[in-house]
Parts: structure tokens; C-alpha cells; sequence
């Protein structure tokens, strides 16, 4: 393994009891410094390779290597430059912060002057330094989960894997971690973030890896997957009537629309894929001319990832 | 919350066992020597006053002596009289035998004790001293007089102190091999290839 | 590769660790002032009952097996809260998403959770004995504490061992920690005695192999027949635990009980 490469691996393969294949044959490498996102949607496998990475789960077959280390086989050696936050972990409520964080401070063999260093670092990083003595029970779920970030950044790791790791943060803290991944950058810290959120992705990694079905079937720069996603226009439309067979046959004919799917009962999303942003005002005319009563009419960007996703999926298809 | 259920549950029960324990061991009162007197329809004064032993509580193995006094209360001398114990050696089911018997004498207006001695074995045991007249005196009806008490034994101490001293050993050896085990497994040339 | 000196003192220093944290777990919570009260108060009622309404009994043998006869429930109480919730805490509240993913092997963070359980479990048993133990100088004076007190604490010792493993068996199986507290509680204090009780009186067969018959020997020890339970004769017992056979039979459970919890817990960890 190169030394640039610090995450590696190599045919994943995760079995449930069930015969369910949680992750099957994933294989990729992330080079030191680099913010990978880990992107899917819920049950791609995203989790279970998180866990196999940070040694909560065995594979089935194949081997996760950290810094060379096989994860499973020498999780000290592998495991001791890792910071992790893996969904929504619990905290001990009958501690206080600073015994908390002690606790793993000396797990990571962190010295003592070090630990009383970072503890009041980290608290004040996440807003939680005047709770530093507070009973951790008495926090609310946001507390909880910034404590459990600085938990997973306490140790001053060069790689850091996360899993989801807005789940549950008002937009503030979203923004907060959002800036505190991007500072990791400078700091030549190594960022594995896995997320079904593809905006979330885009905004704080270099490059993405796609999962689908527990397999790998992309791996592209955030740059180019911008590119890819700025061809995509997606209007979310609501109507006056409910749709019928004979509406959806009449706006599938319009040149405009590239694909039309039905939501609800008088909800539509329309899809344009020329680039061109006229064409959201030039949709919504044709729409209107064709004599459909429209009650909103949005064009959306939220939810790009599903739609990146069932492009993904068709892309596998194809092979 | 739940947890708060499970403690007072607990509390209850426990504290439910312990009061009809303390309740049923302190009525019985173990230790006690139980006497019984077996009412005599004495037509003449005569009979067993006393049935003691020298022990209250001893330990099994010892020996034990046990007092019986007869007295006789009536101005003539009687002959000889047989005396029978009865030993109840199992607790359940009081199963009666010969324990000794003695052809005795005993002069008028005066009491005599005699003494047997008896191996103790464990658990409770109950001694009925019966005496009974061989001789017929005459136009006189003379009805057996008995007497019975319970004695307890406890049985040998068991066990020493050394075997829980190595079990605890052996426990806590085994436990801390465990934490030393996967360093050497690990570097165990044909189990890394096992598992590679 | 590190040197295998330094990789176990790194073990050595994790299972500390993990005591260590699971004592200020422990420490912190209701439980510990629970289990102590109980193991100050029940010998307490052994002394004050008496003392107000019936008498003493002769010797302190009998005294201490009556007092101690409650050991036995309170090691299962202590043992049940100390361990009933040491692994499926961890799956229950996810905390384990946190402390697993650590440079430690599982093993030393199990065992370290193991003997964190222990720990506590054992001082209640210590500072009941201790309270049996001033009692009975207090009425009987100091000549009458023998060794059988020492016998007796050193087989509870033991039994504190074998019921921690079987309530940390529950709480690796479970997935609930008040399942795996309950169930440990109930199968140490109900489901093993009454099976040991249909072999012994219907069955008519010596359940040696029950770690709870073999717990009998903690009051055996003083070799005083009791006779609690009424009946003729006052006593029901048909057999008595041999003492080696016992404490072997304890210690095995205990290494049975706690590997098997040990190797669950590894298999299934964060699924």
C-alpha cells in the first residue's frame, strides 16, 4: 500500500444471516488529506462499510486497511490515528464532559496535561465548555451529539470517518461541523464522510463514491458531479385537479419535458435536462397554455441525490 | 422509569422472604432442647423425673452422655426394672430402635441417675427413655412411665479454606490469560494464515 | 509489529481502563447506594429482630448462617444491577458506537466490563460479611469469630463470580438491558432453584451441577442444622452440596458463562 493511500479496501463483502448482502465487493482507496463522501441512499450499504472500517463489524470476505492495518486483524495499530462518529451514538449519562472525554483520551494514550488541553479545546469548539462539569444526562439531543463530535475529533486524528454526521443538528450546527470538515482540509486531515445528503457531500468533499445495492458504481470529483447535476432541472409542481392517465400522456408529449413523474394525487415532478435555465419558465408556460391549473410550481435541488442516484442506478443496468 | 419498578419489586420480594425466614427461625428456636412429658396415670409414685443430656448443642462425632433419673417415691423398694432408649436417628422418619437397656434397682424414697454414652451423628435426634416394672407387685397396677427430649447435633464443619482461596485463583488466573491470549495468538504463524 | 511485551502491557493497561470507567459508571448511579444499604440493612434486621422480640441463638455459627442465609439474595440483586446491563447497555443506548470503534482489542473491553461488575458485587458481599461480622462480636464477643465466617465469605466470593457471568451471559444475549437484568435476576433466584428443587424432592435426584444448590455451601459452611421451614423435624433437606464439588461446579460456571458472553458479544458488537 502507498503511503499516500491511508484508507484501502478491498472486496467487501458483508453478509447478514438473512442472506442479505449488506455491502457486496466494495473496493476503493482515499490518498492522505483527502475529504472522500461516501454517498447512498438508506440501505446502500454505506453503514455496514463504516462499521467494518472502524472495526464494529467483521466482513464476510475481503479486508478494510487502514494506514496498512488490517482493521479487524490489528485494530490497535489500525484504529489509534482514527477519530469516528457513527450515526447517533449514546453518551454516558451519569458522566460530565470532561470525565468523558478523559476516558478516551487515555484509550488514545493521550498525556495528561494534553487531555486537560483538548478537553477545553474541543468543548469550546462545540459550544459545550460551560457544561464541562454538568451531568451529560441533563443535556438535550443536540448536546449530546456535538459531544459525541468532539468525542470523535478529541484525539487530534489525520483521519476522521463519519457517518452521517448532521443527523439530528439544527441548521446552526449543521453549518458549524459543515465548517469545522472544511477546516480539516488545511490541517491535511484525511475525511471519510458517508451521507444519503448529496448537497451536505458536495459542499464539503473533493470527491464522492457512489453506492448502490452494496456496490461501488461511481467514483467521481465534486466538481464534475456539479457539472453532471447542473443538466438536471427539477420542477416539483402541484395542480389544481388531479392528474389522470390522459394528463400524464399530454405533458410527457410536451418537447420541453424530458421525463414527468407523479407524486401524489395532484403532484408532479418535471424533468428537464438541456442545462438551460430558461427552460424552467418556458415549462411552466407550456404548462399553463396546455390548460393546467397550477397551484405551485418549484424547481427543486434538494432532492438532486435521488435523483443522482436513479441516473446511478440505470448507469448499472446498462453494464 | 422501568428500572425504578424492577428495584421496588425487588425490595418487596426480597424483603417478603427475609420477614417469614426471620419469622419461622426465630419461632422455632433451633438451638432450644424440646422436653416432652408424657403425663403418667401414676398409681404409685414411681416413674422417670429426668432425661438430660450432657451436651445442648454438640457437634457430630462427639460423645454424649445421657442422663436419666428414676425416683421412687414410695416407701418400699423396688426390684429390678428394665430400662429401654429409643433413638430417632433419621429426622423424617422417626424410625424407632433399641438404643440400650439396663435391669435396675432403686430403693424407697430415694432417686438414682444413670448414664449412657452415645456417639453423636448429625441432625435431630429424639430419645425416649421407657422403664417398666418386671416384678408384679401384688393388687397394685403399674403403668409404664417415659420420657422423651430432642437433641440437635450439628453436623462437622465442612470444607477448609484453602479450596475457595484456589477457585478464586483459578478464576481470576483463567480470566487474566484471556486478556493476555489474543497477543500471542496473533503472532501464531499458521493462525495468521488461517486467517489471511 | 509491536513487541508482544508492549502489546500485552497495552491490553493489561485497556482492561484497566475499562474498569476503571465502568466503577465511575457504577459509582455514579442509584444502584450503588441500593446494593450497600441492602448489604448494611439485611444483617441489621438478623440483629435488631431478635434483639427486640426473641432471643439471640446460642452460638454464633447459627447466628452468622442465619444472617448470611441472605447473602445469596443479595449477590444476585447486586450482580443482576452491576452486570445485568453492562453489554446490552452498550446496544441499547448505542453507546457502543462510541467505545467500540477505539484502538482496544473487544476482548479487553469485555473483560474489563466483566470485572468492573465484579468488583462492585464483591464489596457488597465484603460489607455484609463486615456487618455479620461486628454483629456477632457484639454479642458474642471476639472469641467467637472462627473461620467458618472466612470459609463462608470466601465461597460467596466464588458464587459472586458464577452469578455475575450468568447475568453478563444475559446482558451479551439480550438486546434490552432491562430483559437481560430480569432475566438474570430471575434465572439465579427462581428458574435454577426450582429446577434444583423438583430434582432434589421429586425427582429425588442431587442437582449438583445447579450453581444455585451449590451457593447452599455459603451457609453450609457453619455446619449448624437449621430449622427453618417447619415440618416434622423442622428440616426438608434430602442432600447437601459437596464442598469441593461445589465450588468446582461455581468456578465453572463461571468460566462457562463468562466466555460465552464474551464470544456473543464479539459476534454481534454494533450489528
Amino acid at each position: 500500500m502507498a503511503d499516500s493511500i491511508v484508507i484501502k479496501t478491498e472486496g467487501l463483502v458483508k453478509e447478514f444471516g438473512d442472506g442479505v448482502r449488506a455491502v457486496d465487493g466494495v473496493s476503493f482507496e482515499i490518498e492522505r488529506g483527502e475529504i472522500v463522501g461516501y454517498l447512498g441512499p438508506n440501505g446502500a450499504g454505506k453503514t455496514t462499510t463504516i462499521k467494518i472500517l472502524t472495526n464494529l463489524i467483521k466482513p464476510t470476505s475481503g479486508r478494510a486497511l487502514i494506514n496498512g492495518f488490517d482493521v479487524n486483524r490489528h485494530p490497535k495499530d489500525a484504529l489509534k490515528d482514527v477519530g469516528s462518529l457513527i450515526g447517533v451514538p449514546g453518551v454516558y449519562s451519569y458522566l460530565t464532559p470532561a470525565e468523558f472525554l478523559n476516558y478516551f483520551g487515555r484509550v488514545y494514550r493521550m498525556p495528561k496535561e494534553k487531555i486537560d488541553q483538548r478537553i477545553e479545546e474541543v468543548l469550546k469548539m462545540v459550544d459545550l465548555l460551560k457544561w464541562k462539569d454538568s451531568k451529560i444526562g441533563t443535556f438535550s439531543t443536540g448536546m449530546e451529539r456535538r459531544l459525541a463530535i468532539a468525542r470523535s475529533i478529541f484525539h487530534d486524528p489525520s483521519i476522521l470517518i463519519l457517518d452521517e454526521p448532521v443527523l439530528g443538528l439544527d441548521p446552526e450546527g449543521i453549518k458549524e461541523i459543515r465548517e469545522l470538515i472544511k477546516s480539516f482540509q488545511k490541517e491535511d486531515v484525511t475525511v471519510f464522510l458517508s451521507s444519503h445528503l448529496l448537497d451536505e457531500v458536495s459542499r464539503v468533499c473533493d470527491s464522492v463514491i457512489f453506492l448502490y445495492g452494496g456496490k461501488v458504481i461511481e467514483r467521481d470529483s465534486v466538481k464534475k458531479i456539479d457539472e453532471i447535476l447542473k443538466q438536471y432541472r427539477l420542477i416539483d409542481v402541484e395542480l389544481l385537479n388531479s392528474i389522470n392517465e390522459h394528463d400524464l400522456n399530454k405533458l410527457k408529449d410536451m418537447e420541453v419535458i424530458d421525463q414527468v413523474q407523479k407524486l401524489g394525487e395532484n403532484r408532479l415532478r418535471l424533468t428537464k435536462t438541456d442545462g438551460d435555465p430558461v427552460s424552467t419558465a418556458e415549462i411552466l408556460r407550456e404548462v399553463v397554455e396546455n390548460g393546467f391549473k397550477v397551484v405551485s410550481y418549484s424547481p427543486e435541488r434538494s432532492n438532486l441525490e435521488d435523483f443522482y442516484v436513479s441516473l446511478m442506478k440505470e448507469k448499472e443496468g446498462s453494464r | 422509569m422501568r428500572c425504578k419498578y424492577y428495584f421496588v419489586v425487588l425490595i418487596v420480594v426480597g424483603m417478603m422472604m427475609l420477614s417469614s425466614t426471620l419469622l419461622c427461625s426465630f419461632q422455632a428456636e433451633p438451638s432450644k432442647m424440646i422436653e416432652q412429658d408424657v403425663p403418667d396415670e401414676e398409681v404409685i409414685d414411681v416413674g422417670i423425673s429426668n432425661l438430660t443430656f450432657s451436651k445442648e448443642k454438640p457437634r457430630e462425632g462427639e460423645n454424649v452422655t445421657i442422663f436419666v433419673t428414676v425416683m421412687n417415691n414410695e416407701s418400699m423398694d423396688l426390684g429390678e426394672l428394665t430400662f429401654i432408649d429409643k433413638v430417632n436417628i433419621t429426622l423424617m422418619h422417626f424410625e424407632d430402635f433399641l438404643f440400650a437397656w439396663e435391669n435396675i434397682t432403686v430403693g424407697a424414697n430415694s432417686s438414682k441417675t444413670f448414664e449412657f454414652t452415645w456417639q453423636a451423628t448429625s441432625g435431630m435426634h429424639s430419645f425416649t427413655a421407657v422403664m417398666f416394672f418386671e416384678i408384679q407387685l401384688l393388687n397394685m397396677s403399674l403403668p409404664w412411665s417415659s420420657r422423651s427430649a430432642i437433641l440437635e447435633v450439628d453436623p462437622e464443619p465442612i470444607g477448609n479454606l484453602y479450596f475457595p482461596v484456589a477457585m478464586l485463583l483459578v478464576v481470576f488466573g483463567i480470566v487474566g490469560a484471556a486478556i493476555l491470549a489474543p497477543a500471542f495468538f496473533e503472532r501464531i504463524p499458521y493462525l495468521q494464515q488461517k486467517r489471511r | 509489529m509491536k513487541s508482544i511485551r508492549d502489546d500485552i502491557a497495552e491490553d493489561l493497561y485497556n482492561t484497566w481502563l475499562t474498569i476503571s470507567f465502568e466503577l465511575k459508571n457504577h459509582f455514579r448511579r442509584k444502584r450503588v447506594i441500593i446494593s450497600f444499604s441492602l448489604a448494611v440493612i439485611l444483617p441489621l434486621i438478623f440483629y435488631v429482630v431478635p434483639k427486640i422480640w426473641a432471643e439471640f441463638p446460642d452460638s454464633a455459627d447459627e447466628f452468622a448462617s442465619l444472617s448470611l442465609s441472605f447473602v445469596n439474595l443479595l449477590i444476585i440483586i447486586a450482580g443482576s444491577l452491576f452486570a445485568g446491563d453492562v453489554i446490552s447497555g452498550e446496544f441499547e443506548e448505542k453507546t457502543g458506537l462510541l467505545l467500540f470503534p477505539t484502538p482496544q482489542r473487544h476482548m479487553t473491553i469485555f473483560i474489563g466490563k466483566y470485572i468492573g461488575a465484579l468488583i462492585p458485587t464483591m464489596m457488597v458481599v465484603s460489607i455484609y460479611y463486615l456487618t455479620t461480622s461486628v454483629e456477632v462480636i457484639g454479642i458474642y464477643g471476639t472469641g467467637a469469630l472462627n473461620h467458618n465466617m472466612a470459609k463462608s465469605f470466601l465461597v460467596a466470593l466464588v458464587y459472586t463470580t458464577s452469578a455475575v457471568s450468568v447475568v453478563f451471559f444475559f446482558s451479551s444475549l439480550l438486546q434490552r438491558k432491562i430483559t437481560s437484568m430480569l432475566l438474570g435476576f430471575f434465572s439465579l433466584m427462581m428458574i435454577l432453584p426450582v429446577i434444583s428443587n423438583v430434582l432434589q424432592f421429586i425427582v429425588e435426584v442431587e442437582p449438583w451441577y445447579i450453581v444455585t444448590y451449590s451457593a447452599g455451601l455459603i451457609t453450609d459452611v457453619f455446619a449448624v442444622t437449621m430449622t427453618i421451614g417447619g415440618g416434622p423435624g423442622g428440616q426438608f433437606l434430602l442432600f447437601t452440596p459437596d464442598f469441593h464439588l461445589g465450588l468446582v461446579v461455581m468456578v465453572v460456571y463461571t468460566l462457562v458463562f463468562l466466555f460465552l458472553g464474551i464470544l456473543i458479544s464479539i459476534k454481534r458488537r454494533m450489528r
